[in-house]
């Protein structure tokens, strides 16, 4: 039984794509993970799941540094999107960037949940997604 | 002769005056003479007593007198031992018939105005030396601004002979710039508002340059009060200055350079992190994959990885060669030569886009530059105008070029897809930020030009706007000999 039914992930590198996925496989930690190359695409992705109304993902997983549009250029976008269905999305940063002034930034974002630096731990996703 | 208590006028007379005969006898005198000259009414001892106090140059002039060879001796001064001035006249005495009969004398004691005097003249002497060796700029100033007198200070600072800046007015020689608050200040004097004002301005040396002086302007007023002249201290601050630019200049170099290395720190960290993560995770996968293919997979992935750590490498080695060695290889380049040899170079792809291309430069524009750093910078903007031009209209190139002070500014503007600059602005000369979908979009073009740009002190600037074109404004030093 699977802990959530779908994810979103938001990175343009496909081998961080791909450990997520796998690390989310191996937990059995949901159904379906649904992958954006970078902010405009899942910004456009998501407005049509929202649109056709469909199920939304429980989750986003959200990378920082991405061209065309980054992750805090997605926050910045998603979070003004009209539609209380998003307040159920839990929003979770995942990034390489070890640097204070990112962790700081990222703590002023309310709707972001936490802040995950890759590689990401599998034990400790677990802990902090049930603690939340 | 016989000398009775004096009932003669001469005694009341308010100075010391006294009459003699030709023997020398006192003939009348004022009660002032008596002060003088103190005597007892007994004639002999008056005669002895008086003109023993009497110096012998003024018997002698008055002997003269008394011999009809002189007739009068205008204000002679004397000092006696006791430091005591008097001012003498010597008149003749006549009768009727115009016979010198004797002498008048009158005799005025002078001591406070000599002192006063001769304070005076100390003071003027010391003033005068004071203003001329001071080693302040001292002048006084006309009400309409010309030198009425000047040191030699302030021909030192202001490289004028004394002779020209008596010719001139404060304004002839004042920057424009910090002439209207001198005369604000001054027009406040004239009005009484104010007695003194001190301020920072500049000078014009006569040779050009700039002097940076405190003034301290002061009013002096007759004795009707009315303003006569000013007084003005000009203190030369100019080498201070100097130094203080310089300090400044450095500290702005500093500044820059922690910041330029605090920005590669972080991208160091951050770029090189990334793949390390990459690299650790697959890795760990790797160990307890037991599947065949998946493995297979992981190793592909695994070799990527490394590939992309190497380049990253590569590309921050670039980076670090750039900024640490290109000081001493900074050389005379021909702007217009440098361009059309880039022309050159992508003549094929410029055909190929149909793109139409303006380059206004002039032949003589010579350039402080490393010639590698501004072919690659020239040939990054050039394909970059290409690759991002828009698909709806004809590419069009221009270079244009402003000579500032000592710089060249080259403008390169294209009419291509722009930039949102509000979204992009800050990352644009970031590493790995690339800001359009574009395959070979790799985000290290502008990186790199910025710091090649940056390494042969000069700028880049960008002006942009989404599906109009963009600018890019880059700023060369001019070369000098």
């Amino acid at each position: 039984m699977a802990i959530v039914d779908h994810i979103c992930v938001i990175d343009d590198d496909p081998i961080c794509v791909f450990g997520i996925k796998k690390t989310m496989k191996e937990l059995g930690f949901c159904n379906k993970i649904i992958v954006y190359k970078n902010g405009l695409e899942a910004i456009n992705g998501l407005k049509k799941l929202l649109n056709e109304a469909k199920k939304l993902p429980s989750i986003i997983f959200v990378d920082l540094n991405m061209p065309i549009m980054d992750g805090w250029e997605f926050l910045d976008v998603f979070t003004k999107i009209p539609n209380h269905n998003i307040d159920y999305i839990s929003i979770y940063i995942i990034s390489s960037s070890i640097d204070p002034r990112d962790m700081l930034k990222a703590k002023t974002y309310s709707a972001v949940s936490n802040y995950f630096i890759k590689p990401i731990n599998p034990k400790a996703l677990i802990e902090i997604i049930s603690a939340t | 002769m016989n000398l009775s208590p004096p009932i003669y006028s001469l005694y009341d007379f308010p100075i010391a005056i006294a009459s003699i005969d030709l023997d020398f006898q006192i003939l009348d005198y004022s009660e002032k003479w008596l002060k003088e000259f103190p005597a007892s009414y007994n004639q002999a001892t008056l005669y002895l007593n008086t003109f023993s106090n009497i110096p012998v140059e003024i018997i002698e002039k008055i002997t003269l007198i008394l011999k009809r060879e002189n007739e009068k001796i205008e204000t002679l001064q004397t000092k006696n031992n006791q430091n005591l001035w008097f001012q003498w006249k010597i008149n003749a005495l006549k009768d009727n018939d115009g016979t010198t009969i004797g002498a008048i004398i009158i005799v005025e004691n002078i001591t406070e105005l000599k002192n006063t005097q001769l304070k005076l003249s100390e003071n003027e002497e010391s003033f005068k030396g004071a203003f001329e060796k001071s080693s302040i700029g001292m002048a006084s100033v006309g009400i309409d601004g010309s030198w009425l007198d000047v040191n030699e200070s302030i021909s030192k600072s202001l490289g004028y002979t004394r002779e020209e800046l008596l010719k001139l007015t404060f304004q002839d020689i004042t920057h424009p710039d910090d002439l209207n608050k001198d005369l604000a200040q001054l027009t406040k004097i004239i009005n009484g508002k104010i007695q003194n004002y001190q301020i920072e301005k500049r000078y014009f040396h006569k040779d050009g340059s700039i002097v940076y002086a405190i003034l301290t302007v002061t009013s002096v007023r007759d004795f009707e009060g009315k303003l006569s002249h000013f007084i003005s201290q000009i203190m030369d601050i100019t080498s201070r200055i100097k130094a203080e630019n310089k300090t400044k200049k450095l500290i702005e170099l500093t500044k820059n350079q922690n910041q330029s290395l605090l920005n590669f720190a972080h991208i160091v960290s951050h770029n090189l992190r990334s793949h390390s993560t990459n690299l650790l995770m697959l890795t760990g996968f790797l160990k307890d994959e037991t599947d065949v293919t998946e493995k297979e997979t992981i190793q592909n992935m695994l070799s990527d990885a490394s590939e992309s750590l190497s380049e990253t490498v590569s590309h921050l080695n670039d980076v670090v060669q750039i900024t640490t060695s290109s000081k001493d290889q900074l050389k005379k380049v021909n702007l217009l030569k440098a361009i059309k040899s880039v022309e050159k170079n992508i003549s094929a792809l410029l055909q190929e886009k149909n793109v139409k291309y303006n380059f206004e430069i002039p032949e003589d524009l010579n350039i402080t530059a490393v010639p590698a750093y501004l072919e690659s910078i020239l040939l990054n903007l050039l394909t970059n105008s290409i690759k991002y031009s828009s698909p709806n209209r004809r590419p069009e190139i221009n270079i244009t070029t402003i000579i500032k002070n000592e710089n060249i500014i080259l403008n390169f503007s294209d009419n291509g897809q722009g930039i949102d600059l509000i979204r992009h602005g800050e990352k644009l000369f970031g590493m790995y930020k690339t800001f359009h979908e574009h395959e070979d979009a790799k985000g290290i073009g502008l990186f790199i030009t910025k710091n090649q740009i940056e390494a042969m002190n000069g700028s880049i600037k960008v002006i942009s706007e989404v599906d109009k074109g963009t600018t890019f404004i880059l700023t060369f030093e001019t070369w000098m000999n």
